[in-house]
């Protein structure tokens, strides 16, 4: 992403209008990540409210009736009318409540749930930052909401908070541990941590053949596959590990006493989060962008990409002092009109779609379950974590590892010789 | 309960369970999904009410003999009757349920000779006041009206009167030498 | 009862115990009963229910209005089975009347009792789901009780409350149309009841979730006064309709359904769910046989208008879905209201055994324990 800031800035703006491309580097990189941030926000709260809606929708299916079907064509706009009311709602904090922890403890889950989605591929290139330590930081990050939902358990100074919070604690710790090992399993097939590659090598036949979760390409992914998903489902706190807000135990657990647009946080987060699980499962273990035709749009070698396009097409002369030079900016704009530059766009686009639309299938099962199995225990929850899960994602690792060494297979040497 | 097992296989029977059983419900419940649903979008669908189902009432003010026995069947007094006259010309002044206290158990109904009350199957019942819930069912009269009827009444009572005593005086008159034992009966009615 | 005690090697670490209101607003306190929990942290050491939130002084009125009168005000105590409160209610007033009803009256009692006794376990089953967290059971059950409810609706014209049993035997006859409708019901039930199974009762998390939790021991059922499918959950086949028959019970042919600890120990939470999904299809088996045996004849017997009782008491009880529903009236001839009405009603004994049970368990068996001896407010506060 820097680089392409750099060459942007360097290579087109300043051929366009010569003293923005003067500009000192870091304020262009930082505005370049504010119109950056802008769309994954804007990415965030869609999906939210898409999926407030899909779930209601959903569960009325599966319940045989319809669900919200009032507000807009098939109450698709019900979201939207939901968003206006807890906007409009007052913010109410309890008496007793410890102020700026509980201002604090929706921002922070927030922040938590979007963090992600900074190492988070939408497809191919398209991502924020392709670091070399993803897997890690998506964890690292998601265990973040932890702490704003302890304080937003402590804050508001109520009892079914509190249990909420300390259950979501315990539970998310807990669950941190198998699916970090369920991900290292994959790491050690892969050989990397850096999700963008460990997706990459996935492609094989017809784009799904080496999608990792298949028991050719490793079985003990397959199984971790499995394992990652459930813990997915107990971090995101989602049914049957919806203890934290379990609301006929604990009224509504940590978020009970938040009202409006607090409330509202939460409730993104929570659907954010889930989306970040289901799209690190995707990327991990269904082969993430891949998907079959997909390969028919793949540039060939040697084809221009866009950088190559944008820098032929602003290689107009500039006289010094100039302020503006409109023809590099037709040449930029001229550039919208080439299949060349289509091309490579719908690749990544349907790249885009191949990875979203996996990953919602998989948070169609999460609703699909929530709506199916009765809630666990919270002694339960944690047997399942230390006694099933972490024996068995332990198993995964050494398995994996022992392929790994064993066999010679290293996935990454070995897919990228073939793919040569 | 179920006979012990060694706790290893234990250990895999439950996990086994646990997927197998889940599997089962996810099963059964996307099999919901794509079936259509039984509730029924209300205000555009109506449920059909069945016939004789206890809703709101039905007054029939021409049926009304103002015998009050809905009045007494009630066991909730919610139920006021208040006429002029009696009998089959009652002028019912005022007959009002307060919806707020009435059971529905349909005792008044039972309890009427005339079926001059009966049961709907009109049930939408809500109101935006307090007021709303007390129906009056009489047609509301002007106190000109009652004070015609009241003065008619009178006059057909004094009628009524006036004949009954000329009936038993000549009945009497007739009886004397008949010397028969049934001097008043008919003429009360 | 005294605060466990454990001696602790560092007193600054010592925590706290929590009183908990777990009520009367609450989503699982089915209704307004307020329990008191006492908690360590997710551990629950005492629970204390608290009743009275929905007093409506049912006894007082039973003794100000007349002996009709009274049969809709039976519906409200436990709202959710008003066939079997009015069809109890009324034979204590046959009994002290001498009033003979028809056989055919006795017949249609029994099978609106008995089909509302599907309808209220079918609820049960539906909030004991929603209590352990599950929503979809709820409302497949209440799609079946709809049906049910159709049918009460034709009968006697309400959906809830249905005042259809009265003083000297029922309201109204039933129509082909209203038997076609029981048939259907009875040939589609099964196969519903199969998918609930499916569904929850064999769930491998529900069976965790309440299987050894909230063990009521057979002595201790009997000992609090327990009846109906929480004693017979704990493994006492006491069925009044069995023990006792009235009505045409001793005529059909059912089978008591009595707790085993399929799944863990006998009287736990599971057995007493299990014990009333089994209960449905016994129901189904006895409003079949009568429908059958339906015979022809009057539905109503000839009751004074002005209707007063001999002196005397008189004390009927029916199974209700919930256990033993007792009615014990005193009478003056004089009076055409009773001297005395008391009730002993089912959910008011179930639920006093809460204290005994839900006690050093987590939050979560609360919720199993409270839904499992499932009570309905009306009845225990009347």
């Amino acid at each position: 992403m820097q680089e392409f800031v750099h060459f942007l800035q360097h290579d087109v703006l300043a051929r366009i209008s010569p003293p923005l491309g003067a500009l000192p580097d870091q304020i262009v990189l930082l505005g370049a990540i504010l119109v950056g941030a802008a769309p994954i926000v804007a990415f965030m709260a869609v999906i939210a409210m898409a999926w407030t809606y899909g779930e209601r929708r959903i569960a009325g299916f599966i319940q045989a009736r319809y669900g919200p079907n009032r507000v807009g064509p098939e109450g698709v706009l019900q979201p939207l009318a939901d968003g206006i009311k807890l906007l409009a709602k007052e913010d109410i904090a309890p008496a007793g409540a410890d102020r700026p922890l509980y201002e604090l403890a929706p921002l922070l889950v927030f922040v938590g749930a979007l963090l992600p989605f900074v190492a988070l591929p939408f497809s191919e290139k398209w991502v924020i930052s392709s670091m070399a330590a993803g897997v890690f930081y998506v964890l690292a990050f998601e265990a973040i909401e932890v702490i704003g939902i302890i304080m937003a358990g402590w804050a508001p100074n109520s009892k079914w908070s509190l249990y909420g919070g300390m259950r979501l604690a315990a539970q998310m710790v807990a669950y941190e541990i198998p699916m970090g090992l369920c991900l290292l399993t994959v790491v050690a097939l892969a050989g990397t941590l850096n999700l963008g590659q460990i997706c990459q090598m996935q492609g094989g036949a017809f784009g799904v053949g080496n999608w990792m979760v298949w028991p050719w390409v490793s079985p003990f992914a397959t199984l971790a596959f499995f394992m990652f998903f459930v813990g997915g489902l107990a971090a995101t706190k989602r049914a049957p590990f919806d203890l934290p807000e379990a609301e006929s135990e604990l009224v509504a657990g940590f978020h009970t006493e938040y009202s409006g647009i607090r409330f509202a946080f939460f409730f993104m987060a929570e659907y954010a989060a889930m989306y970040v699980v289901c799209a690190v499962a995707t990327v991990c273990f269904l082969g993430g962008w891949h998907g079959p035709f997909r390969e028919w749009l793949a540039p060939a070698a040697g084809a221009p990409t866009i950088s190559d396009l944008l820098g032929k097409a602003v290689q107009v002369k500039t006289a010094d002092g100039a302020w503006f030079v409109w023809a590099n900016l037709w040449g930029a704009l001229s550039v919208l009109g080439k299949w060349a530059f289509w091309k490579p766009m719908l690749y990544e686009l349907l790249g885009a779609f191949y990875l979203i639309a996996k990953s919602f299938f998989l948070l169609f099962v999460m609703v699909w379950m929530r709506w199916t199995l009765p809630r666990i225990r919270i002694d339960q929850v944690i047997y399942m974590c230390l006694k099933v899960l972490l024996p068995f994602s332990l198993l995964c690792v050494l398995g994996a590892a022992a392929q790994t060494v064993f066999t010679d297979w290293n996935l990454l040497h070995w897919l990228l010789s073939a793919g040569k | 309960m179920a006979p012990k097992q060694n706790p290893v296989a234990q250990y895999f029977a439950n996990i086994y369970q646990a997927v197998a059983t889940t599997l089962l419900g996810m099963k059964l419940t996307i099999g919901y999904f794509f079936r259509k649903p039984v509730t029924m979008l209300y205000p555009e669908m109506r449920p059909v009410v069945q016939p004789g189902a206890r809703g709101l009432h039905e007054f029939d003010e021409a049926k009304c003999i103002a015998c009050k026995m809905c009045m007494t069947a009630c066991p909730v007094d919610c139920l006021v009757i208040e006429f002029e006259g009696r009998g089959k010309d009652a002028f019912i002044t005022r007959y009002d349920i307060d919806y707020q206290k009435c059971l529905f158990c349909q005792l008044c109904c039972d309890a009427c000779p005339t079926e001059g009350i009966r049961m709907t199957g009109k049930w939408d019942l809500a109101s935006y006041d307090r007021a709303g819930c007390l129906v009056r069912f009489a047609r509301p009269k002007s106190t000109e009206e009652i004070r015609k009827f009241r003065e008619d009444f009178a006059r057909a009572e004094a009628e009524k009167k006036r004949k009954a005593a000329e009936a038993k005086a000549k009945a009497a008159a007739e009886a004397k030498p008949a010397a028969a034992p049934e001097p008043e009966k008919k003429s009360e009615g | 009862m005294t605060a466990i005690e454990r001696p602790l090697p560092r007193p600054e670490l010592e925590t706290e115990e929590l009183l908990v209101n777990m009520g009367p607003q609450h989503p699982s306190t089915h209704g307004v009963l307020r329990l008191v929990i006492r908690t360590d942290g997710e551990m629950v050491r005492e629970t204390w229910p608290h009743i009275g939130y929905l007093h409506r002084c049912f006894e007082k009125i039973a003794q100000e209005v007349t002996f009709p009168q009274v049969v809709p005000y039976t519906d409200r105590l436990d709202y959710l089975a008003s066939m079997n409160n009015a069809h109890s209610y009324c034979m204590a007033v046959e009994r002290l009347a001498g009033i003979k009803i028809p056989p055919r009256a006795e017949y249609l009692r029994v099978i609106f009792s008995e089909l509302n006794r599907i309808a209220s376990h079918l609820l049960a089953f539906g909030t004991y789901a929603l209590d352990l967290g599950a929503f979809t059971p709820f409302l497949y059950g209440f799609r079946e009780r709809e049906l049910l409810l159709d049918i009460f609706e034709k009968v006697s014209g309400g959906r809830l409350l249905y005042h259809y049993p009265r003083i000297g035997g029922v309201a109204r006859d039933i129509t082909p149309e209203i038997a076609k409708d029981i048939e259907q019901f009875i040939r589609i039930f099964p196969q519903k009841w199969a998918e609930y199974n499916t569904l929850l009762s064999y769930n491998k998390i529900f069976i965790e979730r309440t299987a050894n939790v909230g063990v009521i021991l057979p002595q201790t059922a009997i000992r609090y006064g327990l009846t109906g499918p929480c004693l017979r959950g704990s493994g006492v086949a006491y069925d009044i309709r069995k023990a006792h028959p009235y009505s045409v019970y001793d005529k059909v042919d059912f089978q008591i359904a009595v707790g085993q600890g399929e799944k863990g120990t006998v009287g736990d939470c599971w057995d007493r769910y299990w014990v009333r999904m089994v209960e449905m299809m016994e129901s189904l088996k006895i409003v079949d046989q009568c429908l059958k045996g339906l015979p022809e004849g009057p539905v109503q017997a000839k009751v004074a208008r002005v209707l007063r009782l001999p002196d005397g008491e008189a004390y009927t009880r029916a199974e209700n879905p919930r256990g033993e529903l007792g009615f014990y009236i005193v009478s003056d001839k004089k009076r055409t209201n009773a001297v005395r009405c008391r009730v002993r009603a089912p959910s008011f004994c179930n639920l006093s055994v809460t204290h005994e049970v839900a006690k050093d368990c987590l939050v979560a068996d609360v919720v199993a324990i409270v839904g499992s001896i499932d009570i309905v407010l009306g009845e225990v506060d009347r």
